[in-house]
């Protein structure tokens, strides 16, 4: 089989793998919602069932093949609200911090010249990164990848920004806010980018004596 | 014309892990024609430092406290092996708290403290050790496998359900009786005749641990090659001597027209010379 008709094949059987955990949530929220409320179980059911002919509608459309189109297609954004509607939310506060840091990273190219005003993003950015702490993560390779790269940041602090490297963190931060919940194969293509614009996240392994005979 | 060079072990995890070598030995490869390393040199990272690594990991995730993690490994009885994983844990607080200790006063008000230590040190080995081999293909333009050792090598997987990371398969399915690299021996008998014959000279006041470990395991390979019943792989007793002579698999493995790129010079020097290969040191 083609790899990318495998690939899409794996694709479509996880996004039909969601859409049936989705609808069984539904189920089961919409059981205990009328054990609690008994009074509205009509309602109940009609939103319910609105909703499982909905999620019906897009796994067949799924099955056919169709692509979503531009309105349809969702981004971290879309799906879990902007800054100040849902901000407050963990994966919403996950957005915000994105789009924080991606911002600092902004204007540090675009005033890449004016020396000081440049690092004094990179700095910005360092500090805000430790925020993402405090939320819970969508996704372990989303952590991992906050993790290396505070430290990549922090043991950076000794040098001066090299214009490619504000390059590829930019779109190291514009990745992550297309897919909040990585993949390993997006986390990949987030660490190819932090290699090739030379990036270094191996400073913590920087003194320790490696004997590869051992 | 610029030269053609071939990685052995200790460079390419210098090239991965070091960041002050990587820039040294980059600077000899950017004009390099062509990069290459051998499958060996994959097998040797994954038996060694890729387990290392592994169990280090896995040792974190199983434990609350970064002094349990201490603690276990002082019970190590192989005093390199302890030393090493030591100084890396070492080596991974010491960045940790440094790291910590920069969080911006604002934060740690709004938010409070938190205690990630051992949870980052996990992140940080995490992907290095699940990219350590795709990093290891990236950074050649191709890999040689003139003794088809290990050839379904595959790194490591991670065990999503217990968060834990497993270096399987440790064994080449290949060499269910025997290693084919005792044929590529056989093929290349009178270069190994010639190191061993050579090393031999070595007064044995000079001679280190490894040198003297070579010595002994090419005298046993070149004494088992003649004998088509004494098996030589690693489902036998004898798989060590392969390993133990690492430098000059790697250095007789190299093609004509290579320089091997390494770290030690008083071990790869001699070794090129004797079977007239070029060696490079980038320390």
């Amino acid at each position: 089989m083609p790899q990318s008709i495998d690939k899409r094949a794996k694709e479509t059987e996880i996004i039909l793998k969601s859409f049936d955990v989705f609808k069984e949530s539904i189920i089961d929220a919409g059981f205990d919602f009328q054990t609690t409320f008994p009074e509205v179980p009509i309602e109940t059911v009609k939103l319910q069932t609105r909703l499982l002919g909905t999620i019906d509608e897009y796994k067949t459309d799924v099955l056919k093949g169709k692509p979503p189109t531009e309105q349809e297609k969702l981004s971290a954004e879309k799906l879990y609200g902007v800054s100040g509607q849902v901000g407050n939310s963990g994966i919403g506060k996950i957005v915000d911090i994105i789009n924080e840091c991606r911002e600092y990273l902004r204007l540090a190219l675009e005033n890449f010249e004016e020396e000081a005003l440049r690092e004094n993003q990179m700095v910005l950015l360092l500090s805000c990164i430790y925020e993402f702490d405090y939320h819970r993560m969508p996704s372990e390779n989303l952590y991992d990848l906050i993790i290396n790269l505070k430290y990549g940041l922090y043991n950076h602090r000794t040098r001066t920004y090299k214009e490619e490297e504000i390059q590829g963190l930019k779109q190291v931060f514009d990745l992550m806010r297309k897919t909040l919940f990585m993949s390993d194969e997006m986390l990949d293509s987030c660490l190819d980018i932090l290699d090739k614009c030379g990036f270094e996240l191996s400073a913590p392994f920087t003194d320790v004596d490696i004997d590869c005979n051992v | 014309m610029s030269d053609n060079f071939l990685l052995e072990t200790t460079a390419v995890i210098d090239f991965l892990f070091k960041p002050k070598l990587k820039e040294k030995i980059f600077s000899v490869l950017h004009d390099a024609s062509q990069k290459t390393t051998l499958n060996y040199v994959k097998m040797e990272i994954k038996r060694g430092f890729l387990n290392n690594l592994v169990l280090l990991y896995n040792k974190i995730r199983e434990s609350n406290k970064l002094s349990d993690v201490f603690d276990y490994l002082s019970t190590i009885s192989s005093t390199p092996l302890k030393k090493q994983l030591s100084t890396m844990l070492e080596a991974l607080a010491i960045c940790s708290r440094e790291v910590e200790r920069e969080r911006p006063d604002r934060i740690r008000e709004e938010y409070g403290n938190v205690d990630n230590q051992l949870i980052e040190i996990a992140g940080i080995l995490r992907l290095k050790i699940l990219r350590l081999f795709r990093q290891v293909d990236k950074m050649v333009d191709t890999l040689l496998n003139p003794m088809d050792c290990f050839v379904d090598i595959k790194p490591p997987v991670e065990m999503k359900k217990w968060g834990r990371i497993d270096n399987k398969p440790s064994w080449c399915s290949g060499s269910k009786k025997e290693c084919s690299i005792k044929k590529f021996f056989i093929d290349n008998v009178n270069s190994f005749k010639q190191i061993y014959e050579q090393l031999k000279e070595i007064p044995e006041k000079d001679r280190d641990v490894e040198t003297q470990k070579r010595i002994k395991s090419l005298k046993k390979i070149l004494g088992l090659l003649p004998s088509s019943t004494r098996y030589f792989g690693n489902h036998h007793q004898n798989y060590r001597l392969c390993w133990n002579c690492g430098d000059a698999v790697i250095a007789v493995a190299t093609p004509e027209n290579f320089i091997v790129l390494n770290n030690n010079e008083s071990h790869y020097l001699p070794i090129c010379r004797i079977i007239g290969k070029k060696s490079m040191t980038y320390r």
